[in-house]
């Protein structure tokens, strides 16, 4: 212990000495009514928690699924890069269609 | 029926079905509770009241995760829900107080002398003066460093305690106050020398 954390022990066992009286513990006059009544004006409060987590779960793993996919699509890019006419002809009568 | 002798089990039975009734009883028994939380860990500009009714409000909003925890008492499920909305809210703030050598009391001077050892190594006799030094030092930390001291030197809990209610380790909690420690020690001495200059 250096000797700041020497002193610092002492003040803040002189400062335990003189914690200043609180006010009353029970909880004041109409603050229960209050409470409950804000909490049931929101009945879909927890369904909205409840979405504003998944929502950010599922964000973190498509921003995962993502990375992986464009880490495999640049890996995948090797000496031969030539298209796949099929494929693509495919896609483009697809989109017309739609 | 006199707060200590809540039946809270029965009573979080009637609040998950919606009754008002066991909910404002709820509140009333766990006020004690949740105050005194509030109190030691507020930032200086939020109002305890407000602060009590959002810990409440997330009380009852986050219930039905409390319902899979065997053997974890409520009181301590809620204890750890007050700690960590006071943190957020500590967070929250914008900015810290800044102190200056001129705003304090001569009683708080002469126990910043004392912590940066410029004064003799008895200590000042002034409590009071002891615990308006001790919290303004604490008021320049950042919220994490602030808790941890907070819990740890002036309401002396323990690390383990402390772990449990911040869901820390118990080396973070244990490396946190190290830090703060250094970090208050640097303050003093800042403002020790403003006396100087």
């Amino acid at each position: 212990m250096n000797e700041f954390e020497r002193r610092w022990n002492m003040g803040v066992n002189s400062a335990r000495g003189a914690a200043s009286t609180p006010p009353g513990d029970a909880a004041p006059f109409g603050f229960a009514t209050r409470v409950v009544a804000q909490w049931q004006a929101q009945p879909d409060a927890s369904l909205a928690q409840l979405w504003q987590r998944l929502a950010l779960r599922v964000l973190g793993a498509m921003a995962i699924i993502l990375l992986s996919l464009a880490a495999y699509d640049a890996l995948s890019m090797g000496g031969d890069s030539s298209l796949q006419p099929p494929v693509e002809n495919a896609v483009a009568d697809s989109a017309w269609l739609l | 029926m006199p707060p200590d002798a809540l039946d809270v089990p029965a009573c979080l039975e009637r609040v998950r079905r919606q009754d008002g009734e066991a909910a404002r009883a709820l509140v009333e028994h766990l006020y004690p509770l949740v105050i005194k939380i509030v109190r030691a860990h507020r930032p200086r500009r939020m109002a305890e009241e407000d602060l009590a009714q959002e810990v409440f409000l997330k009380m009852f909003t986050r219930l039905e995760q409390y319902q899979g925890r065997e053997g974890v008492p409520f009181e301590h499920w809620l204890s750890r829900l007050a700690v960590t909305t006071c943190l957020d809210a500590l967070r929250a703030e914008k900015r810290r107080p800044e102190w200056r050598y001129a705003d304090l009391a001569d009683p708080e001077r002469e126990w910043l002398e004392f912590f940066t050892g410029e004064a003799p190594a008895a200590a000042p006799t002034d409590a009071m003066g002891a615990r308006e030094m001790v919290e303004k030092l604490i008021s320049l930390l950042p919220p994490d460093d602030r808790l941890v001291i907070t819990l740890l030197d002036l309401q002396e809990r323990s690390i383990a305690d402390i772990s449990a209610l911040t869901g820390w380790s118990v080396s973070l909690v244990k490396v946190r106050a190290f830090r703060a420690r250094r970090k208050m020690r640097d303050h003093a001495l800042k403002l020790q020398k403003e006396f100087k200059l």
